[in-house]
């Protein structure tokens, strides 16, 4: 009885230490994220889709505010909903739980903080979201965030020399519905009466987007 | 020769019933037009629906580019049937009105009279194809504008809107030569025929049947289909691909080329032989 007591107390106290670890993390890189100005900035999205063929786009982000963003472009653009704007600053004001899951080693050897957020409101539909922190250079490096209709999405972020420290590369990853499209209607009569057996209901769906000449606005 | 065509282009722009396929085209380019322009939305939002889950898109899909692509589809359905109407009348259509025997007594050889008839029907189908395609921009631009062109099949390619207009280029020219083995087709059946009906109706009932047989058949005929030139008819769109399939395209345009050289030899040989009874 006497050791229960004693593992239910460490639990109860190593608990509250996670999260009062959490928490000082998440606020410094809201912190630091308030402080983007407006700005713009030169994207180029590359797609990678099975069942989608589109060359690289190009486009010109205006960030007015988190929720104020206009993206603009001379071409048809597709522009990932999830994962490639900065929802993760409201997902992380908005959270209703943060929970420090320790730490993990990059590539280059630098520590990493883990962390996984309940967001309280259901902000971009997202229902929790587990975020790679690194903590000495105030950056989030990567996001997997699960939503409540539309599957999840993996957010990773690369860093250069930018304004406000924002990011110079994002990369995304997501599962996505299949293309599904009788031949018939598509006119392709060469698919006509064959059914392709490898063809699965869903894929995966995989977008780089690269940020340069961050300019004030 | 080229007095000789020009009588014979006199000859088939004099008939109501050429006017026929240049109205037919008209008729469908407007109507294909005016259907995307209050529906075009929401069917190109349906074929989209796995995009749009993921993705925000922006820009114009509905343009030019597009619908003539669309209308470019339907190509190798009506427009052989239109090529007939003239192209099936050129031989058949002197036996039927009985003026065979009174042309040929003409000083002219019966190569030369049939050389000057093909290319009359082969500019009847050029003209066709080419009123079809700028037509088919010139409304697009003017109801749309221009922009990038999104190629629905078993992937999805969007082709950037300076990307698009060679692929046009490329694809009119491999259109005139598939319409132009349909020409010919139509041009041994007229001259096999005493009538206009016959020829019109078989050049029709052969590009419909063997594209049934090919679809559906495909268990029975399947080694036989890479060498009908039916298979082809609709390999225009090849050039609509990111990277360009140029084996098939070569292909196709080799089994063009075979069927329009053995159609038209076929129908020299078996005219210059015939007996002209009417």
């Amino acid at each position: 009885m006497k050791t229960l007591r004693i593992l239910i107390l460490l639990s109860i106290f190593t608990l509250t230490a996670k999260a009062q670890d959490a928490e000082p993390i998440l606020n410094k890189l809201v912190t630091k994220l308030e402080k983007v100005k407006p700005y713009t900035v030169d994207l180029t999205i590359n797609i990678d889709v099975e069942f989608l063929k589109i060359k690289e786009r190009k486009a010109k982000l205006v960030y007015n505010g988190p929720d104020d963003i206009d993206i603009n472009s001379d071409d048809f653009m597709l522009m990932p909903k999830n994962g490639a704007q900065m929802e993760y600053l409201g997902i992380i004001k908005n959270r209703s739980a943060a929970i420090y899951e320790g730490t993990e080693q990059d590539s280059k050897g630098n520590t990493l903080t883990k962390i996984k957020i309940i967001p309280g409101k259901n902000k971009d539909g997202v229902i929790l979201a587990n975020m790679v922190i690194d903590e000495k250079k105030n950056r989030l490096v990567k996001m997997k965030a699960f939503t409540e209709s539309n599957g999840s999405f993996i957010s990773e972020f690369e860093y250069g020399n930018n304004l406000y420290d924002m990011p110079s590369k994002v990369l995304l990853e997501f599962d996505m519905k299949n293309f599904q499209i009788p031949a018939h209607l598509s006119g392709d009569i060469d698919a006509v009466g064959k059914k392709d057996a490898t063809k699965k209901e869903t894929t995966t769906g995989k977008v780089v987007i690269t940020y340069t000449g961050y300019k004030k606005k | 020769m080229i007095k000789l065509i020009q009588i014979e282009l006199y000859k088939i722009f004099r008939k109501p019933r050429t006017y026929i396929g240049f109205g037919a085209i008209a008729f469908i380019v407007t109507v294909v037009n005016l259907g995307f322009l209050f529906e075009g939305e929401q069917l190109l939002g349906f074929l989209l629906d796995s995009l749009k889950d993921k993705f925000l898109l922006s820009g114009n899909l509905i343009n030019a580019y597009t619908m003539t692509f669309v209308i470019l589809n339907s190509l190798w359905i009506h427009l052989p049937i239109l090529i007939s109407i003239t192209a099936g009348d050129m031989i058949s259509g002197e036996a039927n009105n009985g003026t065979f025997r009174l042309l040929l007594t003409r000083p002219i050889s019966r190569s030369k009279l049939l050389t000057a008839k093909f290319f009359s029907a082969w500019i009847y189908t050029v003209l066709l194809l080419l009123f079809m395609i700028s037509l088919s921009l010139i409304m697009g631009y003017l109801m749309f504008g221009v922009g990038d062109l999104i190629v629905i099949k078993s992937t999805i390619s969007i082709l950037s809107s300076d990307d698009t207009l060679w692929r046009f280029g490329y694809a009119t020219l491999y259109g005139i030569l598939s319409m132009t083995t349909v020409t010919s087709l139509s041009f041994l059946l007229s001259s096999l025929s005493e009538n206009s009906i016959g020829p019109i109706v078989g050049t029709f009932a052969i590009i419909v049947g063997l594209t049934i047989v090919s679809t559906l058949g495909y268990a029975l005929i399947g080694p036989a289909i890479p060498y009908l030139f039916t298979t082809y008819l609709p390999s225009w769109d090849l050039f609509f691909t990111m990277e360009l399939d140029t084996a098939k395209l070569t292909h196709a345009i080799y089994v063009n080329l075979a069927y329009t050289i053995a159609f038209i030899t076929f129908t020299f040989y078996y005219f210059k032989n015939k007996d002209i009874l009417s």
